[in-house]
């Protein structure tokens, strides 16, 4: 069962990555996997500033909540009994994503395929399809 | 959840890891297995002069991939075999969204040095119009 021994979720807050990780929870119950769930930010707690500004707050709210606020809906999301744990790395995600596979020997990854944009043909997320070909081992892309 | 696993083969080692990972998925999820093969004779085709042989050479070589990948899964997962012809990512997608495919398994070709088109062309047109999840196995 070495495959599926540790999954990595790279979840983000958005609808598709609830779904990524529907997918590695179902997998995981089937076969008893741990899950790692992993935040990538360009910015964290520590890059935050103390300072008052008058910025609005979707330009420049703490990145710190917002990691707490993703990491904690992914934890609602999986049911008790399931073995897991929560990660954030800062830098550029598919890279950081790539690199949190091989530290932790992650074979599986499941990630979400973002149907954003609305020219055909650039369907797939632009970090699934990086992370699809950097990856070492297999990844599952959800819909 | 997965119940039906659809493995496009074409003999190549991706399409080997292919089938070995789905193996083990199928064990995992309790699935059935599905391979198809879709001989790519559709360009053929159109000069109308194919002949009996070729195409009885090209059945047969799609009936040695699909018995070899046949012969590896272990007794107690359901498995089919189908053979196809035309397109190979039309077919396949065709062929999941017909059969209620619930997750397609198969290998990236990791051929290109471009970066960006490591992908094989079939593999990343599936990712991308595939209804179901996709799983590109290294």
């Amino acid at each position: 069962m070495g495959m599926f021994a540790r999954i990595l979720v790279p979840v983000d807050g958005s609808d598709g990555s609830g779904r990524a990780l529907d997918t590695a929870v179902a997998i995981s119950e089937a076969c008893g996997a741990a899950l790692d769930i992993l935040y990538v930010s360009y910015f964290n707690s520590d890059t935050d500033e103390d300072m008052d500004t008058w910025l609005p707050d979707f330009v420049a709210a703490p990145a710190g909540d917002e990691i707490h606020t993703v990491l904690e809906q992914a934890r609602r999301r999986i049911p008790e009994g399931i073995e897991v744990e929560f990660h954030q790395r800062i830098g550029k995600p598919a890279k950081q994503i790539v690199e949190f596979s091989k530290e932790n020997g992650n074979e599986t990854i499941v990630i979400c395929g973002r149907g954003l944009d609305v020219v055909r043909g650039f369907l797939l997320g632009s970090v699934s399809q990086e992370v699809m070909e950097a990856a070492l081992g297999a990844v599952i892309v959800v819909k | 959840m997965v119940k039906e696993i659809l493995i496009p083969v074409d003999g190549s080692e991706g399409s080997d890891r292919a089938v070995a990972q789905a193996i083990t998925m199928a064990e995992v999820c309790e699935a059935k297995l599905n391979f198809l093969y879709v001989a790519n004779i559709n360009q053929l085709a159109i000069n109308a002069c194919l002949s009996d042989a070729i195409l009885e050479a090209v059945t047969k070589a799609g009936n040695v991939i699909l018995d070899r990948a046949m012969d590896l899964v272990p007794s107690g997962i359901e498995k089919e075999a189908f053979s196809e012809t035309g397109s190979p990512a039309v077919v396949i997608l065709e062929f999941a969204a017909n059969n209620d495919i619930d997750l397609i398994v198969m290998g990236s070709r990791g051929l290109g040095i471009v970066k960006g088109v490591l992908l094989g062309s079939v593999s990343q047109y599936i990712v991308e119009q595939a209804k179901c999840p996709v799983m590109v196995v290294k």
